[in-house]
């Protein structure tokens, strides 16, 4: 499974949004309706998931599923 | 050391001053972490809770009484943690989290802010939240009189009567271990908050 199916499967759990709501481009506040619980709660979800730590100053910088899974995915890289 | 002398003090000037009537006080378990979740009517809650308590109470303060080396050594030592206000604080939270897994007892009020009138004011998510992450009870608590004693935007308090009711203890472990889902969290909190209306309005 890729990274952005991934985060998909995460934020689909989390959210309660629909499949088709989720694409690369779209806003977590905006898009899909997450509000600041719901970003704690993602956030601890994809760091389970890819077993990583978003710091709290990239973390304010998860303003859409594109951003969330380069994040993801260049982190991957810097550690292997 | 610091805590309990401080305490001593307060609870001396509290029952004379504010003739402070802690009742209920055997439903806060005697050990490991829990959350104290009551009405905030007050800036000056947490400190009579704290005193009205014979446990350790740790409590969330907000980071501006932490910019100043003595007043946060003096929180630091009354076991206070710095809050970010204005928006989620994730290392609050999980500061939160990590001291009722220690097995301590923390206040957190469901409203998220003093009320300005003094009235019972809509819930947040937050206290569920917590309690469901660090897998603890929370006592439903009452808190009558404080808004007399020092209301928002007062500077001094004034004597007047206190009486805290700690209702017994609420334990939500079938919501433990579960995904994220915030019809759990409203029902954990409608929970909490229909305790408190009850323990407001008796006798």
């Amino acid at each position: 499974m890729s990274v952005f199916e991934r985060v998909k499967k995460i934020i689909l759990e989390v959210l309660l949004v629909k499949e088709t709501e989720v694409l690369p481009e779209s806003s977590f506040t905006d898009d899909l309706g997450a509000d600041s619980l719901d970003y704690v709660a993602l956030l601890q979800e994809l760091e389970a998931e890819f077993n990583i730590k978003i710091p709290d100053t990239d973390a304010a910088k998860f303003k859409t599923v594109k951003y969330a899974v380069n994040y993801i995915t260049s982190k991957q890289k810097k550690s292997s | 050391m610091f805590y309990s002398v401080i305490h001593l003090i307060l609870r001396f000037i509290s029952l004379v001053y504010i003739r402070l009537q802690p009742i209920g006080i055997e439903n806060i378990p005697k050990q490991g972490g829990v959350i104290l979740a009551p009405n905030h009517p007050s800036d000056l809650d947490s400190f009579i809770l704290g005193v009205a308590i014979t446990r350790h109470l740790h409590t969330m303060g907000k980071e501006e009484l932490f910019k100043r080396r003595l007043t946060e050594f003096i929180f630091r030592k009354l076991n206070a943690f710095p809050v970010k206000r204005a928006q989620i604080d994730r290392e609050a939270i999980r500061s939160a989290i990590g001291i009722l897994k220690n097995g301590h007892v923390i206040d957190m009020y469901p409203e998220g802010t003093v009320s300005k009138d003094g009235f019972l004011q809509e819930s947040k998510l937050g206290t569920a939240f917590i309690a469901l992450q660090a897998k603890v009870p929370v006592v439903p608590t009452a808190i009558i009189g404080t808004f007399n004693v020092m209301s928002k935007g007062q500077r001094f308090p004034r004597p007047h009567k206190v009486v805290i009711k700690f209702g017994r203890p609420l334990y939500f472990d079938e919501y433990y271990d579960k995904p994220y889902k915030k019809e759990i969290l409203h029902i954990v909190t409608m929970q909490i908050m229909s305790e408190i209306k009850i323990l407001l309005s008796s006798d």
